[in-house]
């Protein structure tokens, strides 16, 4: 086990969706501090440190984003390709998660880079399952690049 | 024209007349001489014998010089009319008788020749001597007038005359029985040639009259005529077919001047042959040309032929459109060249493809604005696809987390019927949350071009049982009867349609039954069909094509759940896979699903 306690960063403008997750996250007991942004331009300030982001104190660079696709202003698309110009952000485990399961966005978020591409289950139940999983798989087995 | 004393007639009767006289006259002539001559050698003679028995007879007299008995002896003379005169000298030439006795001088000879006779002064003048014993004693004077003569010619004469006359009657009316003869079958001929160039008529036949040389030429006539009809007539023909042409078939000579203008032409170009025979064809039709036309004519000399469109105007100046053909023709044995032309009205069908160019432009522009009309509906269908998927199954899954989150986080304050609403709440948006998955699904299947692949259908059957726990024992028992055939078909697609007729056959069971499923495959014409045999409620035969409809759901859904879009899948997706599918079913006795694709064997 790694167990890693870096912050986690939700991509999110739903706050429904927002509320779900953060449920379903405590409710498979991730203790990772979970950040929230609700669209791609925030998303950008937050990954680059940009105005208030520059605390990292209080905004700490994440080990994984859940990024949304479809976001105000930058889509979750564009995020995603940003993220992966930035040298710094190498690392970054980018986890998208979405209500899309259409092949063409699968396809473009992996050919974008994308870590992973999850679709939002329909049930708290589920979203339970899939954030034990998240926490099983990305949180305690993988190795995160810490330089 | 028979009324008419033609020439031939009159010169045919002439010769006949002329011949008849002539011989005639040469006949009476040589008859008219050879009795001239006759009678005066007939006269000689006569005279001979005559003087021959007065000399005899005048011998006693001059022996006795009795010179009355020797004028007696010559008056006996007088039976003799034409005996002018007679005298008898004696040995000495002195006139010792005479007849008659006071005889004029002048009527005796000058002189006393011995012997012999001779025409003199229009009388014959005899000498004859007079013998006693062989020795003369006289001569005997005798001189004969040739009244005789001129009276016998001139009775030959009027005799010659009236033969002549009668002869020249009859020669008239045989000349005029006789010229019928040969100038009627040239009459006949002249005639029938007049009525030819008068009526130009070819049918007319000359009538044969005789079977000689003139026979011949009518037949010979007649013949040129026969033929000179059906020339005429296959002339006439050709013409009539040039003339029921709706082509116009124009000659004109190397100048442009036309020479032949058919009917055709006329309707084609509104003017008629009598006005445009004649003119200059450029100029009577106003062409416009599309190229030079020294360059048509340079083509024309060199090829021999030059097709092509131009634009003329009608007589009444409307401007039209034909499509041309100019041939070349050189007559034969001259230097002249004219030019067949045949043209035809080509204006309409130009309209007409003007009108479909412009139609097919206008119906380009239409099929492009409804392409785009259709690219912007699918775009945005899709658009409200991929809305679908994300925002509308975001409200749901919110009812869904805060319904649960509800019952979890409330449960002791919450009593049993809130409990049941919030159950309602959750179970109404997870329903819609699935109707909305198949509908994705449905539309997903419906677009898209996909690439078909011969598809094992054994592994892909195993993959969907172990997937899925409701198909395993002990809610179901699917069987599978080896080997399957192989599909030309799409995995996902497949992968669809089996899930969706497997699902069906394990949910509509009658109430504790254990499902049972029976997958299997046939050939059938070369193609495969996959059967899926199941111990369900089956379907009412009245429903079998309502049940491939989306939203066709025929079982209460209260009582079975679902959709009702899963057959429409199905149906779907095998069609995309260019198959068939089908039930078999009665209420109560299972449903045989099938699906028919075709074989992927390689």
């Amino acid at each position: 086990m790694t167990t890693t306690n870096r912050a986690l960063l939700l991509v999110e403008d739903n706050e429904d969706d927002v509320f779900l997750m953060k449920r379903a996250l405590k409710a498979a007991h991730v203790i990772n501090e979970l950040c929230v942004v609700e669209d791609g331009q925030e998303a950008l300030d937050y990954l680059s440190g940009a105005g208030k982001f520059a605390d990292r104190d209080s905004y700490p660079l994440p080990a994984v984003v859940f990024l949304d696709l479809k976001l105000p202003y930058i889509s979750g698309h564009d995020v995603l390709a940003w993220i992966r110009r930035q040298k710094n952000l190498d690392s970054l485990v980018v986890i998208v998660l979405t209500s899309s399961n259409e092949a063409s966005d699968l396809s473009r978020c992996y050919a974008l880079g994308a870590n992973s591409y999850l679709v939002k289950p329909p049930t708290p139940d589920q979203l339970e399952d899939l954030a034990r999983s998240f926490k099983w798989y990305w949180l305690e087995y993988n190795h995160f690049d810490e330089s | 024209m028979a009324q008419r004393q033609t020439s031939i007639q009159k010169r045919v009767r002439a010769v006949i007349l002329l011949a008849s006289v002539i011989v005639l006259f040469v006949t009476a002539g040589a008859f008219v001489i050879y009795e001239a001559i006759d009678f005066r050698a007939q006269l000689v003679r006569n005279l001979s014998t005559l003087a021959a028995v007065i000399a005899d007879n005048s011998v006693a007299p001059l022996a006795f010089d009795n010179k009355a008995i020797a004028e007696e002896i010559l008056a006996a003379l007088r039976a003799q009319s034409d005996i002018e005169a007679a005298a008898v000298y004696d040995d000495d030439g002195n006139i010792f008788a005479t007849y008659p006795p006071a005889l004029p001088a002048s009527l005796l000879p000058s002189a006393v020749a011995g012997k012999g006779h001779q025409f003199r002064d229009g009388a014959l003048v005899l000498f004859v001597p007079v013998l006693q014993e062989q020795k003369p004693i006289g001569t005997l004077y005798l001189r004969s007038s040739f009244r005789g003569l001129y009276e016998q010619l001139w009775r030959y004469g009027i005799i010659v005359l009236i033969v002549l006359a009668g002869a020249f009657g009859i020669a008239f009316m045989l000349s005029t029985l006789l010229q019928k003869r040969i100038s009627e079958p040239i009459l006949a001929l002249t005639q029938a040639a007049e009525t030819i160039t008068r009526q130009s008529d070819y049918s007319v036949r000359a009538p044969k009259l005789t079977d000689d040389e003139l026979g011949t030429l009518t037949d010979a006539f007649n013949r040129m005529l026969s033929e000179t009809q059906e020339n005429q007539a296959s002339l006439a023909e050709q013409a009539r077919l040039l003339d029921l042409s709706t082509d116009a078939i124009i000659v004109r000579d190397l100048q442009g001047v036309i020479q032949f203008w058919n009917r055709g032409a006329q309707e084609v170009y509104g003017w008629t042959g009598a006005e445009a025979l004649g003119k200059q064809k450029h100029q009577l039709l106003q062409t416009e040309f599309t190229e030079p036309l020294e360059q048509i004519m340079d083509k024309l000399q060199r090829q021999g032929r030059w097709a092509g469109e131009l634009v003329q105007r009608r007589r009444d100046g409307t401007r039209i459109h034909v499509s041309t053909r100019w041939v070349l023709d050189h007559e034969t044995g001259t230097n002249l060249a004219r030019v067949l032309i045949t043209d035809n009205d080509i204006t309409l069908q130009k309209q007409a493809e003007e009108l479909m160019k412009s139609e097919a432009k206008r119906l380009d522009a239409l099929v492009e604005q409804r392409t785009a009309t259709l690219q912007e509906t699918i775009g945005e269908l899709e658009a409200f696809s991929y809305s679908i998927s994300h925002d509308m199954r975001a409200p749901l899954r919110a009812m869904q987390g805060y319904a649960k989150a509800l019952l979890a986080d409330y449960d002791g304050r919450l009593d049993a019927e809130a409990k049941r609403y919030l159950d309602r709440i959750f179970r109404g948006a997870n329903r819609l949350d699935l109707l909305i998955q198949d509908v994705l699904a449905y539309s997903r299947v419906a677009k898209g071009e996909i690439d078909l692949h011969p598809v094992y259908l054994e592994r892909l059957v195993d993959d969907i049982i172990s997937a899925n726990p409701e198909f395993q024992a002990p809610l179901a028992r699917i069987s599978v009867e080896v080997p399957l055939h192989r599909v030309l078909g799409h995995d996902a697609y497949l992968t669809q349609c089996v899930t969706n007729l497997l699902g069906n056959a394990v949910k509509f069971v009658p109430p504790g039954v254990v499902p049972e499923v029976c997958i299997r495959t046939e050939r059938v014409d070369g193609k495969i069909r996959i059967w899926f045999e199941d111990n369900g409620i089956g379907i009412d035969p009245l429903h079998h094509q309502r049940i491939f409809q989306i939203f066709g759901q025929v079982h209460p859904e209260k009582k079975y759940g679902g959709t009702g879009i899963g057959l429409a899948i199905v149906r779907k997706a095998v069609q995309r896979m260019n198959g068939e599918a089908g039930v078999e079913s009665e209420e109560n006795h299972g449903s045989r699903f099938w699906l028919l694709l075709n074989g992927g064997e390689i």
